[in-house]
């Protein structure tokens, strides 16, 4: 359907699966009740990591570049926010322009692109903390909050979540089955062999980043909208950092459905177990255990766990009937 | 604010204090590191468990059986070393050869296990009085106004202070950085002195030659994780000793840190490990007190002298990606 | 060498299978490995890195070491330098010491020539003839066919993982498939 046919119809199958999955996410506000702020507030959560896990995966995933260091976008989207929500900016510009600052943090940060791929992702562990101590200085302050007489109407916001969301997904998908998903999917193979064959390896990786920059940005600059206010510690928070690339590594890291998958089970255990466990942090034993099982019986993730063994299975199935 | 020079001495004491303490808790990172090219990202967890262990000892062993706090560092090390070795087994062995998602997401996982557990105490609670009940192996002393991190608060050794010319050195401080001279050029004649020792450096430096030279590599892995789970457990001791208060997120602050300096001083290398960790306890204790006391019309930020460390480990990085001791690598 | 895990059939020797070894224990039955392009221990120095050919605990290490020193006796003057600072001929002399201190029976031997000077190449053969004549077996692949057969007593030549020839390298040297194929002599 979209041109280099890449991907095998199993591929399709999941984008159409996910596709519904996003149509039926969005008449989740009817059953809700629109103005259920607590209800869709637990949903958006859910949209804000499966685009930074989305994020993650293009880097990391695709390119092959284990990136420690996504907080800095995703914090510096989020302070860019409020700054400008403060300015009476619309929250939908004020997430296009946090993209922006992104791409250009991004595009400053490709010098980075010079160490080792393990050096890398150390290197890039430590850039959000290196990020916070600029910010203050340029801002001169480090509280950020978005006035009280900006109410954003949850339904309106739940979609803005779920169109940012469903546009990455999406985004993604086409621009790995164009060429320069191609010559993407090629470095992240193998990175001398590509450049042996005059793939300008600097240009993609460049790109990548700026795009995965962009994502990570917005989405922090739409969580601005969950937190309401955001001090400049969240640039220490190494969850953001790390937590994306845990989720692509359960789901499966450079597959279609790893982020997403990733990102939903991930989130659903940590949040939703608090639900469950009412009354004692007992989910947090849960999820420790849940993250240290997955990672020894499917150390390659879900994903790719699934599809060998549905291969398997038709390899015995084709086999027997011979 | 007048500075005096004893303000500076001081300072640069303090410094080398914790520097000490650094290079020990690095190492056993950069030893795991070296030979296995495996992040352990619970080894700041490692660091905190002994910790506690330590704490535990000086609380519940030291009235009872007289028994001096530093007998505990030994029991930290066989401790992690044990814990290491059940870590290896549990978790490293089945996903090491498949990429370097298994290990890490494992490590992870196992870091949160660890904090909880600390956190809450995993065996049920002994009531000993009414005012005083524990939990059986792990007993934190729980400061409920701090959330959900478990303080303990009870310095584990003496706050004796050493007075030289009007400089103070804390008896624990004194005695931690002690330990880390003491522990790290052990370390040094183990790996070049002994045949298990040269093995793991071999093993860090090409794995199949050591192979084919017929060391037996699962027993170097297993060795180097334990021994670098070990090591955490001393510096988890020194930590207790030296911090009269720390939570268990302290575990998630250390592991940027860590990783600096062992990329700082050269993967594998230990020597070079001990002088980065002096180093970035200096720099962290000398920009603090610059920033903060002297030039305090400038308003630097309260954490200076650990983002002063990142950006010269980017640099480091950026122009010399092996260190400063470690050998060029392609 | 037990690294790449075999796929079909079986490695035999002495009349039992090595087939599932791990690769130190295929050093202790006697067999030891000099691999292609060296793989030294390149922080460590030459002395450290022929130790490490022998096991654990050795009585005789130094008869060992002197045993190697005797063979390759610049080694010796250079024994506490570091192995990365070597020329090419220097540190394949290391490399084959490394194998010896295990006392192998059967010396395999990686693409000997490989890097090395004609000169140099010559010297370790040299050495290679004298620790067969002390009773180790050598098997080597050698892209030098014409040295190669010259040294050799037994010739094997493997296509697409196959035997093709195979015979006395005396006999096959005046083979006109050989010559042809491997000592460019035009027929």
């Amino acid at each position: 359907m979209f041109g280099l046919g890449l991907f095998k119809s199993s591929h399709n199958n999941s984008a159409w699966v996910t596709l519904l999955g996003l149509v039926l996410a969005g008449l989740v506000p009817f059953f809700v009740g629109a103005s259920n702020q607590n209800a869709l507030g637990q949903y958006v959560i859910y949209l804000v990591w499966i685009t930074l896990a989305e994020s993650w995966n293009l880097l990391g995933g695709y390119a092959g570049l284990i990136n420690l260091g996504i907080g800095a976008f995703f914090s510096m989207g989020c302070v860019v926010s409020s700054v400008l929500l403060n300015l009476g900016v619309s929250i939908i510009p004020a997430m296009l322009v946090a993209g922006l600052v992104g791409a250009i943090l991004a595009l400053a940060l490709t010098p980075t692109f010079r160490l080792r791929s393990d050096y890398f992702a150390i290197g890039t562990l430590v850039i959000p903390f290196l990020l916070k101590p600029l910010v203050e200085y340029f801002a001169k302050k480090s509280n950020f909050d978005v006035p009280i007489g900006i109410v954003l109407n949850p339904t309106l916001f739940y979609y803005t979540g779920l169109g940012m969301c469903g546009i990455t997904i999406f985004g993604i998908l086409l621009l790995m089955r164009s060429r320069i998903g191609m010559a993407l999917r090629g470095i992240g193979d193998d990175e001398y062999a590509s450049s042996a064959l005059g793939v300008n390896v600097l240009m993609f990786k460049t790109i990548t980043l700026v795009v995965s920059g962009f994502i990570a940005s917005v989405a922090g600059a739409y969580y601005l909208g969950i937190i309401g206010a955001v001090n400049t510690t969240i640039f220490d928070n190494l969850s953001f950092s790390l937590f994306p690339a845990f989720m692509v590594i359960i789901g499966g890291i450079g597959t279609f459905e790893g982020p997403i998958l990733g990102a939903i089970l991930f989130s659903a255990v940590s949040y939703g177990a608090v639900v469950y466990f009412q009354g004692t942090s007992f989910e947090v034993l849960v999820f420790s255990i849940m993250i240290m099982f997955v990672a020894v019986v499917l150390p390659k993730g879900i994903i790719p766990t699934l599809r060998k063994y549905i291969s398997r299975r038709k390899r015995k199935d084709s086999s027997d009937k011979n | 604010m007048p500075v005096g020079l004893t303000d500076i001495v001081q300072n640069l004491v303090n410094g080398l204090l914790q520097g000490g303490f650094l290079a020990l808790a690095s190492v056993g990172l950069s030893l795991i590191y070296g030979v296995q090219k495996i992040l352990n990202i619970a080894h700041g967890a490692f660091i905190v468990i002994a910790a506690f262990v330590t704490i535990d000892f000086s609380i519940l062993l030291t009235p009872v059986l007289h028994l001096d706090p530093l007998i505990s560092i030994v029991l930290d090390f066989g401790v992690l070393i044990v814990f290491g070795v059940l870590t290896y087994f549990g978790l490293i062995y089945k996903t090491e050869n498949k990429g370097f998602e298994g290990p890490l997401l494992a490590t992870f996982g196992l870091s949160i296990f660890i904090e909880y557990v600390i956190t809450n105490g995993l065996i049920f609670p002994i009531t000993i009085s009414p005012t005083q009940s524990y939990r059986l192996v792990l007993i934190p002393v729980i400061d409920p106004s701090y959330g959900n991190g478990a303080i303990a608060q009870n310095q584990a050794y003496s706050s004796n202070v050493l007075n030289l010319g009007g400089i103070t050195f804390p008896e624990p401080q004194l005695i931690a950085f002690l330990l880390a001279f003491l522990t790290i050029p052990l370390l040094h004649l183990f790996l070049t002195r002994t045949y298990y020792g040269n093995g793991i450096r071999a093993t860090a430096q090409d794995w199949e030659a050591a192979e084919f030279s017929g060391i037996d590599i699962r027993k170097t892995r297993i060795l180097s994780f334990a021994l670098g789970s070990g090591l955490a457990g001393i510096a988890g001791g020194i930590y207790a000793f030296t911090n009269s208060v720390f939570a268990t997120e302290a575990d998630v602050s250390l592991l940027p840190l860590i990783l600096a300096i062992i990329i700082l001083g050269g993967v594998g290398s230990v020597i070079g490990t001990l002088i980065a960790g002096l180093v970035v306890g200096l720099l962290i204790s000398g920009s603090n007190f610059l920033a903060l006391e002297v030039l305090t019309q400038y308003s630097f930020p309260s954490d200076i002298g650990v983002l002063l460390t990142f950006l010269i480990f980017l640099i480091v990085l950026m122009v010399r990606p092996s260190g400063f001791f470690g050998k060029v690598v392609k | 060498m037990g690294i790449v895990k075999q796929s079909d059939g079986d490695v035999v020797y002495n009349g039992s299978s090595l087939r599932s070894l791990r690769p130190h224990s295929i050093v202790n039955r006697s067999i030891s490995y000099v691999p292609e392009g060296r793989r030294l221990f390149p922080e460590m120095s030459v002395k450290e890195n022929i130790r490490m050919g022998a096991p654990a605990r050795c009585n005789d290490l130094k008869e060992r070491f002197d045993r190697v020193f005797l063979l390759f006796p610049v080694l010796k003057e250079r024994r506490g330098q570091q192995a990365s600072t070597l020329s090419g001929g220097e540190q394949q002399m290391v490399a084959i010491g490394r194998a010896l201190m295990s006392n192998p029976k059967l010396l395999l031997l990686d693409e000997l020539s490989f890097g090395l000077s004609p000169i140099m190449f010559e010297n370790v053969l040299f050495a290679i003839e004298k620790i067969r004549e002390n009773g180790t077996s050598i098997l080597m692949a050698e892209q030098n066919s014409e040295r190669a057969l010259e040294v050799s007593d037994r010739t094997y030549v493997l296509e697409n993982g196959k035997i093709t020839i195979a015979g006395k390298s005396s006999e096959l040297i005046d083979d006109p498939r050989i010559q042809t194929a491997y000592l460019g002599v035009v027929s």
